[in-house]
């Protein structure tokens, strides 16, 4: 894949950025809990084997980061949109490059940072499920790989748009963090109480396309996961395209109409 | 050719009129200077005229374009610092180049860090001088992509002498390269000499504009040294004149042609030693159209 060269200007701005790099250590750290907590779990004891296979590993890293990935995928996108409020380099973003190829360029680099978390979390699973696995002949079933894949990105995608566009509407990148991880654990706390507002979360949705990508883990005991069956996986996958393309339209409009500081 | 073309502008902030009904030309190839106390609307005009922001009235037109930003033309460099602190003067510069959708070349790089004085390519700009910072930050703007139009807003800020004699000889190229220059400094004396215009800004207003050239051929003062100085003031407050005394030199106020105070004197029998014109400056004038309290 060609990176244009003003997608790779938007890349190197993040280079020794402080939050991405804050952030992977603790996802780093989470994903190694996790993993190994389960490992040495001694209810569950160790992966037995018939679960230590590529599928099964693949299976299990991108349903975590279908699970947790909001708050990576949050940060990503504050910081690629509120970077250059932080800096008060917006000037030369809107000067030199322009208000909506600016936000499309933002757009693209945050679409490869989530498709390279994506990858990357999928290519470990593999060597993962290689190294365990026990010298099993190398089985995948792709249609359930596709299916976790784009669950997976889709949300992803979504929680960094969220952090994206909460960035620009806060004109900072912790900002964008704290709407994007809050805003949504508030509205279910919220809907508790408000049983109608659960139709408007993000989790919902995120809930159902994880319960219908992630079936093949139900054979293992350890792994719980609450999944909603009220909406179907497709309807699910349009919602969150919908949601991300809402984002998007907010986010140009903003751009466009937007005093800029100098 | 019009580089810049402003109409009727105006442009409010919430309840605040920063700019009013500004009309205004400024052709290629012009090194214009805009002056004004703080808060007299440079800053906003700026903004305007790079398309940061939109006016509340009246049109403006860029390089025969209405400026909305992403234009390829136009530099500006912004008053207060901007550059990405974790990137060594090298990454900020190739960001720069990047954003034009071109390739950051190495030796090209090199040459801008030169001409700005910086020798750390690899010392994260965090951790620069305010000077060289503010260098780094004109070597993004002006020298890392070719502009046809340069704001520079408060060039010298943060600048020592040799710094503004860089900036100064930097402008004079440029002037050279037929670049128009729009420049707003507080410290504008500085750069009185490499301006071809002036604007002076007030309160949003625009108070006064025209060539350096026709400013410095205009007459604020005479200075006519008599021997007699009681004599040579009566004459003058005979006339009506206002006038300043320093010893035997009679300081005037130049109303009507300077001649005429020549030949009143004589007509009383007062014949100078010598006399001297003070030709008016930037100072004068932005004295005279821009005084009082801030924005007054």
């Amino acid at each position: 894949m060609v990176i244009s060269k003003k997608v790779k200007g938007e890349i190197l701005k993040l280079k020794r950025a402080t939050e991405p790099l804050f952030i992977i250590c603790v996802f780093v750290v989470f994903f190694l809990l996790m993993f190994f907590q389960k490992a040495f779990n001694s209810e569950s004891g160790y992966y037995t084997p018939e679960l230590l296979s590529i599928q099964y590993m693949t299976s299990f890293n991108l349903l975590l980061l279908s699970l947790v990935g909001f708050i990576p995928g949050a940060v990503l996108g504050a910081c690629i949109s509120g970077i250059d409020y932080k800096h008060n380099t917006n000037v030369y973003v809107i000067v030199n490059v322009g208000r909506i190829q600016s936000v499309f360029i933002k757009i693209k680099t945050l679409f490869l940072g989530t498709m390279c978390l994506v990858l990357f979390m999928t290519f470990l699973g593999v060597l993962e499920g290689l190294f365990v696995g026990n010298q099993r002949a190398f089985y995948m079933d792709w249609k359930t790989l596709f299916l976790q894949l784009i669950c997976c990105y889709s949300i992803l995608l979504c929680s960094s748009m969220v952090g994206f566009l909460g960035a620009t509407l806060t004109k900072r990148v912790y900002g964008g963090i704290l709407i994007a991880i809050v805003f949504p654990i508030l509205l279910e706390r919220i809907s508790i109480y408000i049983p109608i507002l659960k139709y408007f979360t993000l989790n919902e949705y995120y809930a159902s396309l994880i319960g219908y990508s992630f079936k093949n883990m139900t054979s293992d005991p350890q792994v719980q996961f609450s999944h909603s069956t009220w909406i179907s996986y497709g309807s699910s996958v349009l919602i969150i395209t919908a949601i991300i393309l809402s984002m998007l339209i907010i986010h140009i409009i903003i751009v466009v109409k937007r005093d800029f500081k100098a | 050719m019009k580089t810049i073309e402003l109409i009727n502008l105006s442009k409010e902030y919430k309840n605040t009129r920063a700019l009013n009904d500004i009309n205004l030309e400024i052709n290629k190839g012009r090194i214009v200077g805009l002056l004004g106390k703080n808060g007299a609307g440079k800053t906003t005009l700026n903004k305007l005229i790079t398309g940061l922001i939109f006016p509340s009235a009246g049109s403006i037109k860029v390089l025969g374009e209405v400026p909305k930003g992403g234009q390829k033309k136009i530099g500006f460099l912004s008053e207060n610092i901007a550059l990405y602190p974790n990137l060594s003067a090298r990454e900020n510069l190739e960001i720069s180049i990047l954003q034009e959708g071109k390739s950051p070349k190495y030796d090209q790089i090199s040459k801008i860090l030169k001409t700005v004085s910086i020798q750390d390519t690899r010392k994260k700009a965090n951790d620069f001088s305010l000077g060289m910072k503010r260098r780094l930050q004109v070597a993004m703007t002006v020298l890392a992509n070719d502009r046809e139009l340069l704001i520079l807003d408060e060039p010298t800020n943060g600048l020592d002498l040799d710094g503004v004699l860089w900036l100064k000889n930097m402008i004079l190229e440029l002037k050279n390269q037929g670049k128009t220059i729009l420049l707003s400094s507080h410290s504008i004396l500085q750069m009185e000499d490499v301006l071809t215009d002036y604007i002076i800004l007030k309160k949003g207003i625009l108070a006064d504009s025209g060539e350096m050239a026709t400013l410095n051929e205009g007459i604020l003062n005479i200075e006519i040294r008599v021997e007699d100085i009681e004599k040579g003031k009566n004459a003058l407050e005979k006339k009506g004149y206002l006038y300043n005394q320093h010893g035997n030199l009679l300081v005037i106020p130049v109303k009507v042609d300077y001649m005429h105070y020549l030949l009143v004197l004589n007509e009383e029998g007062i014949y100078p030693s010598s006399y001297n014109l003070k030709k008016k400056s930037l100072v004068d004038r932005f004295h005279q159209y821009a005084g009082g309290d801030n924005g007054d």
